[in-house]
């Protein structure tokens, strides 16, 4: 009893614990995924200068904006084509795109929010645009980008329907195994997945519930 | 000047790009595929056929829409309201912190939780029988469009009502002292000043519910049981069973379209509000 | 008169508390009843995860444990090897 069945539980083997290691796995990739494209993103678009830079934000809005179950159904269907269906890149792609609406924006946001004076003093002393970035203005975005990793790895964490067309049945995550469990009538089962899936959720809840006050999101997007 | 500005746009590029390719090519496909031929011949066939087979779901999902929004208005404006007026001020930070709880928690554990909650024997039913409300035989289980509903508004409402607090805490305070001093009510407060000014939030709000509503195919799935069901369960149906494209794109054109009529609906009444028709 | 002049104004301050009462009642039946819609389902999750067996006419589950969810993951286990 006890300690000896949540070590099977937890067992390499089982059922659970693939599924949570793909998941997991799945969910860092697309943060990689994310950062690698959104934080340069990010930081363009940060200059007020940019050319056409409201079209811009709006472009990584609309992944939000319309019910994308089917352009899920349609990307399975042109991933079919290339071969990615039910392949770990396939599901990382999708993840990464519904995640890609938060990172962009929250990291033009943590830009937004850097010393410009900074930047050029830099500049003005000798280095070089690289070395600035990497020293003077990405440690000052760091907060920001950080939270964005956390939204984008909850959301691939969580994220079902992309999984369910392109990844299924090759690739199990913790969701699709929920589902499957759950259709079975295996309710056990299906609630200490739901439980797992809830975890990292509530836990990161309560973290940002400090900063997660209504007044603040109100002037979000202003 | 000019060669940091495509400085910049090759910065931006590979996220422009990845969405350009995984979100709206795969868009635009679907609604090219929903009214062609294979041969790409401009039909309406495949959206008769998704109406002569599927009409009633599309009905079913219409009303599922609008009941859980309609709900989903009411339940947030009174949490909102309560947060921001009430003057009992220890119980409503209580309720302040607990109405965000279902904020992170993803559709699919909801609806395993409603799954076995909602059910004959789950714990809802108990708890009404263990009051002596109900008694055993009397129990009904609600899995299906109620359950649907349920589901919808429990996950959305922390959303909805992050944004309208948001939105009330956000007000003039000076107006409502004011109008408070003159011996206005409360809940006079609520609809004469409070509401019309955040009715902008109000609509947002649901539309983006809407779409979040129209994208999940967990919870019809898995609380909808038997006939009619909701079109996102149709969609997974044709594709899984069929391979068939068309169909599932052209109920795809569908709910686009029901999100569009709720956003139009919305622009329109925002406009006649401010004059313009 | 003295008594009518008193009784008066304690019939005039149960006025006033009921005009409090009422609403901070109805509030506290608000909050309660959506507690309960809140923590209900996640509950009853939490019971699934160590309920052993749960059929219809019991309220609660009849045996309690950690074995059968387990269980049931090394038999899927097992059955899935080659």
């Amino acid at each position: 009893m006890g300690v000896k069945y949540w070590h099977q539980v937890f067992n390499p083997y089982s059922d659970v614990s693939s599924a949570l290691i793909s998941s997991v796995f799945i969910a860092v990739l697309t943060v990689i995924v994310c950062l690698l494209v959104s934080v340069p993103a990010g930081y363009a678009l940060s200059k007020r200068s940019m050319p056409f830079r409201a079209f811009w934000m709006l472009l990584f809005l609309i992944p939000q904006a319309f019910p994308n179950l089917t352009v899920y159904i349609n990307i399975a269907r042109i991933f079919y084509d290339f071969g990615l269906n039910g392949t770990l890149l396939g599901v990382v792609l999708v993840h990464s795109v519904h995640g890609l609406m938060f990172s962009v924006w929250i990291s033009v946001a943590a830009f937004s929010s850097t010393d410009p004076m900074l930047e050029r003093a830099s500049r003005n002393l000798g280095a070089g645009p690289i070395y600035t970035f990497f020293h003077i203005v990405l440690p000052q975005a760091m907060p920001g980008i950080i939270a964005s990793c956390i939204f984008v790895f909850l959301e691939s964490l969580d994220e079902f329907t992309g999984t369910f067309f392109v990844g299924a049945p090759d690739i199990t995550t913790l969701p699709l195994l929920l589902y499957t469990a759950s259709m079975e009538g295996n309710y056990q089962i299906a609630s200490i997945t739901a439980l797992i899936l809830l975890v990292p959720s509530i836990g990161f809840m309560i973290i940002i519930n400090k900063f997660m006050k209504p007044e603040m999101l109100s002037k979000l997007g202003k | 000047m000019r060669s940091s500005t495509s400085y910049n746009l090759w910065l931006i590029a590979p996220a422009a790009l990845m969405v350009g390719l995984f979100f709206l090519y795969p868009l635009f496909f679907s609604l090219y595929s929903a009214i062609t031929t294979d041969e790409g011949g401009l039909t309406l066939a495949h959206l008769e056929k998704a109406f002569e087979l599927y009409s009633n779901d599309i009905l079913f999902t219409i009303i599922i829409v609008l009941a859980s929004v309609v709900l989903l208005a009411i339940l947030s404006i009174s949490i909102a309201a309560l947060i921001t007026l009430s003057p009992f001020r220890s119980i409503v930070s209580l309720l302040g912190f607990i109405y965000r709880i279902p904020l992170f928690i993803p559709f699919i554990v909801t609806a395993q939780m409603m799954r076995t909650f909602l059910a004959k024997n789950g714990l809802m039913n108990n708890a009404f029988i263990a009051s002596g409300m109900l008694t055993p035989l009397e129990t009904v289980s609600f899995l299906g469009w109620s359950g649907i509903i349920i589901v919808f508004v429990w996950k959305q409402l922390a959303f909805c009502t992050l944004l309208i607090t948001g939105a009330m805490a956000a007000l003039d305070e000076s107006q409502i002292r004011a109008a408070r001093n003159l011996g206005a009510s409360r809940l006079r407060i609520l609809f004469q000043i409070m509401l019309p000014q955040i009715t902008p939030t109000i609509g947002v709000a649901m539309i983006l519910s809407t779409v979040t509503i129209m994208s999940v195919l967990s919870v019809p799935l898995m609380i909808g049981t038997g006939t009619p069901t909701m079109i996102a369960t149709d969609m997974a149906f044709r594709i899984n069973s069929y391979g068939d494209y068309h169909v599932a794109n052209a109920l795809g054109l569908v709910s686009y379209l029901i999100c569009a009529g709720l956003a139009w609906f919305y622009l329109r009444q925002s406009l006649k509000d401010k004059g313009a028709i | 008169m003295r008594n009518t002049m008193k009784h008066q104004l304690s019939l005039l301050t149960l006025c006033q508390s009921n005009k409090i009462r009422p609403s901070f009642w109805i509030q506290c039946v608000f909050i309660l009843l959506f507690a309960f819609a809140l923590f209900g389902p996640i509950t009853n999750l939490l019971i699934w995860t160590v309920a052993e067996t749960w059929y219809f006419p019991h309220a609660l589950p009849s045996e309690w444990g950690l074995n059968i969810g387990t269980k049931s993951l090394i038999l899927t286990v097992m059955s899935q090897a080659p």
